[in-house]
């Protein structure tokens, strides 16, 4: 019979032993846990963070003419090719270079039908080649800088273009900062609608954009972006004309825009497999133009690691440019222009995109993506892409 | 002066934003579905469809015109 008394500050044998069980199990357990743990994380796609890649795309866009401009059949396909390729160079060092290619079949000038076979305008047949190469220094952990430059080319315009990058997050990298300059610095064949060509001129385009991220919850981002462009020189589109009080001439726009966009956009994951995201955008510029837009996207992966689904609406709104010449027009001011891009219009964009993060049936390595969108505008220039992409990360 | 009310919604939104989410609770954000513009050419393709059929001047983060001859 055991006795009863002050309890012994030494377990007794029997209690330790239930105690080491007791310890076992739960170190077991939670060995079971954190092994298990890992396992549901590692089925969901972790961002992608490879330094060493090529991704490719083909997109096609095709706009057909159920309105716009009256007097210009608007339809135009254009098909584009695109290379990315991303090596790391040391820890510290990554470079890129892009590459891409647009072959643009557009009746926009009705140039065929004008002049003589053989003869082209920069729009009725155009392809456009561009490389761009980058180079990106960490700086430090929270630090990272970069600069590239690009050239472009196409049969009435050649571009040279260059920019510099700054990025930096705060230490708990729940703020990142981006400032970023480019400038562009453009020439120009004129080879005006009436397929005259009085000699070449250039544009300049200087930008600054500034950007922030923030992370407002463990499950919610937001960034706000301001970017704003100072252009110079002929910012005309050389083939365009207007037709106003029974003549046709050539589109001319001021020789200076100061245009600023801003955008906010908050992406929040509502449930494991799904994050939703809201942006709006604001725009305006010194040529009376001022642009609204609000984008919904739902990002939705359907089967962890294997499939992810992209469904996406886009509303534009945006006024015309003051020099915009509406058709019943009785005189040709200095400034004017008929461009149905510069018009006043709303739109709708429904977007679908597919992505195999980890196209298991190629390689682990692989990405595959495939998307599709549609726009309704209201002056009739509906258009639709499609995209198909690959990733390899070599 | 009385608030809006839709600036004090926007400010009880955005009230949690101004804490500092601690590491270990940001496990979520390292997920692909919370990555902004993750793929580089679909935002190019993306910026020039909306700068060459649009005032408004590109996709967040990329500036308008230049570069192309189709940009508005």
């Amino acid at each position: 019979m055991r006795q009863l008394g002050p309890k012994s500050p030494v377990p007794s044998p029997t209690s330790a032993g239930t105690l080491a069980i007791l310890l076992l199990m739960a170190a077991t357990a939670q060995a079971q846990e954190e092994k298990q743990m890992p396992k549901a994380v590692e089925r969901r796609a972790e961002a992608d963070t490879a330094r060493d890649f090529v991704r490719l795309a083909f997109n096609f866009y095709d706009q057909s003419d159920g309105g716009g401009n009256e007097h210009l059949k608007e339809d135009m396909t254009v098909l584009e090719p695109q290379i990315l390729v991303s090596k790391a160079i040391g820890e510290k060092w990554t470079g890129t270079v892009k590459l891409q290619a647009d072959i643009i079949s557009a009746a926009s000038v009705d140039k065929r039908y004008r002049f003589a076979p053989g003869t082209q305008s920069g729009a009725s047949g155009d392809k456009f080649f561009g490389i761009d190469a980058g180079a990106f220094y960490a700086w430090s952990d929270q630090t990272t800088i970069g600069a590239g430059v690009s050239f472009s080319t196409e049969y009435d315009y050649r571009s040279l273009g260059a920019y510099a990058k700054w990025t930096y997050s705060t230490a708990s990298k729940n703020d990142t900062f981006v400032v970023k300059a480019s400038g562009y610095f453009d020439t120009l064949d004129l080879i005006l609608f009436d397929g005259s060509e009085p000699g070449t001129d250039d544009r300049r385009s200087l930008s600054l954009g500034l950007g922030w991220s923030h992370v407002i919850g463990p499950r919610t981002v937001g960034t706000v972006n301001w970017d704003v462009t100072s252009q110079s020189g002929f910012l005309s589109t050389p083939y365009n004309s207007v037709v106003a009080a029974g003549t046709e001439v050539q589109e001319v726009l001021p020789d200076s825009r100061l245009r600023n966009a801003f955008h906010v956009r908050v992406r929040h994951l509502l449930v494991d497999d799904l994050a939703i995201e809201g942006g709006l955008g604001a725009y305006f510029d010194d040529w009376g133009a001022t642009a609204f837009n609000v984008e919904l996207a739902v990002h939705w992966e359907a089967i962890p690691e294997v499939l992810i689904l992209r469904p996406s609406y886009r509303f534009h709104a945006q006024t015309e440019v003051d020099s915009f010449v509406s058709d019943g027009a009785t005189s040709i001011p200095e400034e004017r222009t008929q461009d149905s891009d510069l018009a006043s219009f709303t739109s709708h964009t429904f977007g679908l995109k597919a992505i195999f993060p980890h196209a298991r049936f190629l390689s682990d390595d692989m990405e595959l993506e495939i998307g599709l969108d549609f726009t309704i505008r209201s002056d009739g220039l509906d258009s639709f892409g499609v995209t198909v992409g690959y990733v390899w990360r070599y | 002066m009385r608030l809006p009310r839709w600036l004090a919604l926007a400010g009880l939104i955005a009230l949690p934003g101004c804490t500092d989410t601690p590491y270990y609770e940001k496990k979520d954000l390292g997920r692909r579905l919370m990555q902004f513009d993750a793929n580089d050419l679909e935002v190019s393709y993306q910026n020039k469809v909306t700068t060459s059929r649009e005032v408004s001047g590109g996709r967040p983060g990329h500036s308008a015109g230049g570069g192309c001859g189709c940009g508005n």
